[in-house]
């Protein structure tokens, strides 16, 4: 009884990493159609932020979260500036292109002026402890991801239903134009997008070195992949389904951790992904994307 | 108020407006009329900057052609566009929320919305039901709803009875005529040539991408020559 | 007389035959000049580089006309270098690293050429397997699918350690091809992605991706195409691991991995992946500009003064190089245009 709560925290932890992941990636994509795979960048930027803190002393936990956080927030309004927009209007393969483009040059600044091998950062190693919940055995970093998740994704929810911003990106996501002719600047929806996106990869990331413990340059890339691939099981752009599927894909994962036998291990990755592509053959709009026939007209 | 000279409109190779000029002071309804593919939507999507094109616009005298879409909008310019573009995801009251999205005053917000419930009674009924779910003439009403939330100083309705049954187009030409009546000015894009011609002031005859005929709305209407040439009856 | 008859139906092959030679002339060119300068470094550099073509022009004939995104080309590359290896490598070699090998693998060795038949089979089974799959959907759920395709492929060569060695390097393949002879491939696998481009069913097949609902009323088998279509392209590029295996002799599965999709990937869209001529150009700008820049990160001597080693400079320049390509020119460089196309422009259709 005791194992399976704590599996199940564990594959709510992990979901709920990935679920704020999805949640950037969809934003993103349902407002401008752009698969982002610099997404997992802005998690390295968040996470060598505290790296390059730390190394100048200034490696008080209080001091370096938010700063993390921001730098992340900031690294994605950077990429959009600077790389999206120019191709805003572009077919879905310059964007994408576009994103790899970005992901491979930060993964090479880092490597150039930091280092290709990993770096220990230890600062929020403190979080990694075990802590009696009556007669329960959990993570702490477990708890407080599960925890600082909820509140975080209840914000969003409070922030897409009660602002005009927030309505006007849910707007967006169905006809850009229409929120356009109604005087909401196009490039503001769009950098809001960007600085949620990177808000929440920067609470990830902090969770994510918590784990670790060092950081490398291309740390962001599995996370992502992940995130994308709970993205897509949940119906890609669809905001709630992108949460639903990183909590899935959280689930699935352990499941299948703590199911295989020991010497299948290896084949773990296999698995989850040979039973996404399952899912995405039976319901290939995703859990809960809409099924639009081709041709439909939604008005 | 606006005034549009040699406006090109093309797709790729297709010229959809060649050259047109239009004129609309203030105060005043004209109507844009013309049959399937003449340009009008070219013309309107042109105007609000949502499509490129060569020509000039001047709004209050002053040229608009450099300026965003959300820009132009902020001027005073409402567009209700071509198969009404309500939220679909958003409920009523959401709707109007966001159309008065560029006005910077938030206390007359209230206001707004209950003078678009006088005007529109069914969609106070309706203010918390998604718009997606509305009828056809219900989601009309919105957007025009919508459009009159930025407080604009100039309408362009992009054919408001398309698609609708003859009662409820009746109910939105009485709304029009009422906002004529408050002195809105009012460019108004029509398929349906009576409703149009009865409403408006002047009238300017479209064609193939070019002006065919223009005048006084009631000259145009007494002349049934140059209505079945362009219109087709 | 038959000739001109077959000419008559297939008005496309000769266009696509004499193009695709055109297509092919930078890559030669620059070949050519590197074999005359006999620097044995500079050749072994235009290999991966006739490699490369070899499987972006085989990624271009799935992209360029199925449209979307392919993350799992390398996968068969992969597969077509570790078959050849696996069943041409000498059965003294095998004992020593792939002892017990499944099937009675361990005792078998064929010639090159027998090894490359057993080769493509297996790829075009394993290609009309996967096709089944990924046909079924389409957009962005088949982009991720090819993407579910390469992880599962890459966890089974790392964990089927004794067909694969996992981690560790398979060598011991037979070094039998020359620079000259990857060129011939090369150009017979350009040749072979212009006909299909051209043939009535590229056509078909670009101008279903573009519009779906229209080709489906038009009864065109969208389905069956983009199958054809995928299974091509794995053979080409199952031929691109062939030429890498037989000539470098040593391989490895990491190698076939992400970044090397992402290098491939990024190569056909920067080149245009709508064109064959695309493909070939985003292989020689990327490759020689890698190179170059290569050259700085060992810390040159540059007018007498030593620089620093600067590891990260080529994949830094590589992005920026990326991020401007499709800023500039959003399309790749070649847009939808062929090599032939510029020097001489298609007539409209006239039937
Ligand atoms: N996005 C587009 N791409 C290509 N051609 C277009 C596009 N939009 C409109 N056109 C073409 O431009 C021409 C004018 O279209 P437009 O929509 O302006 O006509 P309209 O007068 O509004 O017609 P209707 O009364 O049917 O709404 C048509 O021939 C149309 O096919
Ligand atoms: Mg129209």
């Amino acid at each position: 009884m005791d194992f399976v709560l704590q599996q199940i925290l564990n594959a709510l932890a992990f979901g709920s990493e990935y679920a704020l992941l999805a949640l950037g990636l969809a934003i993103v994509f349902s407002i401008m159609g752009l698969v982002n795979f610099a997404h997992g960048e802005i998690i390295t930027i968040g996470a060598y932020t505290m790296y390059i803190m730390i190394v100048m002393g200034l490696g008080s936990p209080l001091l370096v979260i938010p700063l993390a956080v921001l730098a992340a927030v900031l690294g994605a309004l950077a990429f959009e500036r600077v790389a999206f927009r120019p191709v805003r209007y572009a077919p879905t393969s310059t964007g994408m292109l576009t994103a790899f483009g970005v992901s491979i040059l930060v993964q090479n600044a880092f490597l150039l002026f930091i280092s290709a091998r990993p770096r220990a950062v230890s600062v929020l190693g403190g979080l990694n402890v075990t802590v009696w919940v009556g007669p329960l055995r959990l993570q702490l970093l477990q708890i407080l991801e599960l925890g600082v998740s909820l509140v975080v994704t209840l914000g969003l929810i409070l922030f897409l239903t009660r602002s005009t911003l927030g309505l006007a990106m849910r707007a967006a996501a169905r006809d850009f134009a229409m929120v356009r002719l109604v005087g909401i600047r196009a490039n503001r929806v769009i950098a809001t997008a960007f600085g949620i996106s990177g808000l929440l990869a920067g609470i990830a990331a902090v969770f994510i070195v918590a784990r670790r413990g060092s950081i490398e340059p291309d740390m962001g890339f599995m996370p992502v992949l992940k995130a994308f691939v709970a993205c897509v099981i949940g119906g890609f752009g669809s905001l709630p389904g992108a949460a639903v599927g990183g909590l899935l894909l959280g689930f699935i994962e352990v499941g299948i951790l703590v199911l295989l036998p020991q010497q299948w291990g290896g084949l773990t990755d296999a698995i989850v992904f040979a039973l996404i592509a399952l899912i995405l053959v039976t319901r290939p709009q995703g859990l809960m994307g809409r099924n639009v026939e081709l041709g439909d007209k939604e008005r | 108020m606006l005034s549009i000279s040699n406006l090109v409109v093309a797709y790729g190779p297709v010229l959809a407006v060649r050259g047109l000029s239009l004129e609309v002071f203030k105060g005043e309804a004209v109507a844009l009329i013309g049959p399937n593919g003449a340009g009008k939507t070219s013309t309107i999507m042109a105007l609000a900057g949502l499509v490129p094109a060569r020509g000039d616009i001047l709004f209050d005298s002053a040229p608009i052609n450099s300026l965003s879409t959300e820009d132009r909008v902020r001027l005073g310019i409402a567009l209700c566009p071509e198969g009404r573009r309500v939220f679909v995801g958003l409920t009523v009251l959401e709707n109007l929320v966001l159309g008065a999205a560029s006005q910077p005053d938030r206390s007359r917000r209230k206001q707004d919305i209950d003078y678009c419930f006088d005007l529109f009674p069914r969609l106070a009924e309706r203010r918390d039901q998604v718009a997606g779910t509305l009828s056809g003439g219900e989601q009309q009403m919105l957007a025009i709803a919508r459009a009159l939330m930025s407080r604009p100083r100039f309408l362009i309705l992009d054919e408001p009875s398309l698609g609708l049954a003859p009662r409820i187009i009746e109910v939105i030409f009485e709304h029009i005529a009422k906002l004529k009546a408050s002195g809105m000015t009012i460019l108004l894009v029509e398929q349906n040539v009576g409703k149009a011609l009865a409403i408006a002031d002047r009238a300017y005859v479209l064609a193939s991408g070019s002006l065919r005929a223009t005048g006084k709305a009631s000259d145009l209407a007494a002349d049934p020559e140059t209505i079945s040439a362009y219109l087709g009856g | 007389m038959t000739s001109t008859n077959q000419s008559r139906r297939r008005p496309f092959l000769r266009r696509a035959v004499l193009g695709g030679l055109m297509t092919a002339l930078p890559m030669l060119l620059v070949c050519i000049a590197i074999i005359a300068t006999g620097e044995q470094w500079m050749v072994r550099l235009a290999y991966a580089g006739v490699v490369a073509v070899v499987v972006v022009v085989g990624l271009q004939i799935q992209m360029g006309n199925s449209g979307g995104v392919s993350f799992s080309h390398t996968v068969f590359v992969a597969i077509g270098a570790y078959a050849v290896a696996i069943l041409s490598v000498p059965v003294q070699m095998k004992k020593l690293i792939i002892p017990n090998a499944p099937f009675g693998l361990a005792d078998l060795s064929l010639s090159p050429a027998a090894a490359v038949l057993v080769a493509l089979l297996i790829v075009a089974v394993l290609a009309v397997i996967t096709g089944l799959v990924i046909v079924r959907v389409s957009g962005i759920a088949a982009d991720i699918l090819t993407l579910c395709l390469q992880i599962i492929a890459h966890s089974v060569f790392m964990y089927w350690t004794s067909l694969f060695r996992g981690s560790q390097a398979f060598f011991g393949i037979p070094q039998f091809m020359t620079l000259p002879a990857a060129l011939a491939v090369a150009m017979a696998v350009i040749i072979g992605a212009r006909i299909f481009r051209d043939s009535p069913w590229g056509v078909q097949l670009r101008a279903s991706s573009e519009n779906l609902l229209a080709a489906r009323c038009f009864a065109v088998n969208v389905t069956r195409l983009r199958l054809l279509a995928w299974i091509l392209s794995a053979l080409a590029c199952s031929i691109g691991g062939m030429i890498f295996a037989f000539y470098i002799g040593t391989i490895n599965a990491q190698s076939f991995y992400f970044p090397y999709v992402f290098l491939t990937v990024a190569m056909l869209i920067l080149g245009g992946m709508n064109s064959v001529s695309g493909a070939v150009v985003g292989v020689l700008i990327i490759s020689i500009g890698i190179e170059l820049i290569r050259n700085l990160e060992n810390g040159p001597v540059l007018f007498g003064i030593e620089l620093p080693t600067l590891y990260g400079l080529s994949g830094l320049a590589l992005g920026a190089v990326i991020i401007l390509g499709m800023v500039l020119r959003p399309a790749g460089i070649m847009g939808t245009r062929e090599f032939d196309d510029i020097l001489f422009p298609r007539r409209p259709e006239t039937e």
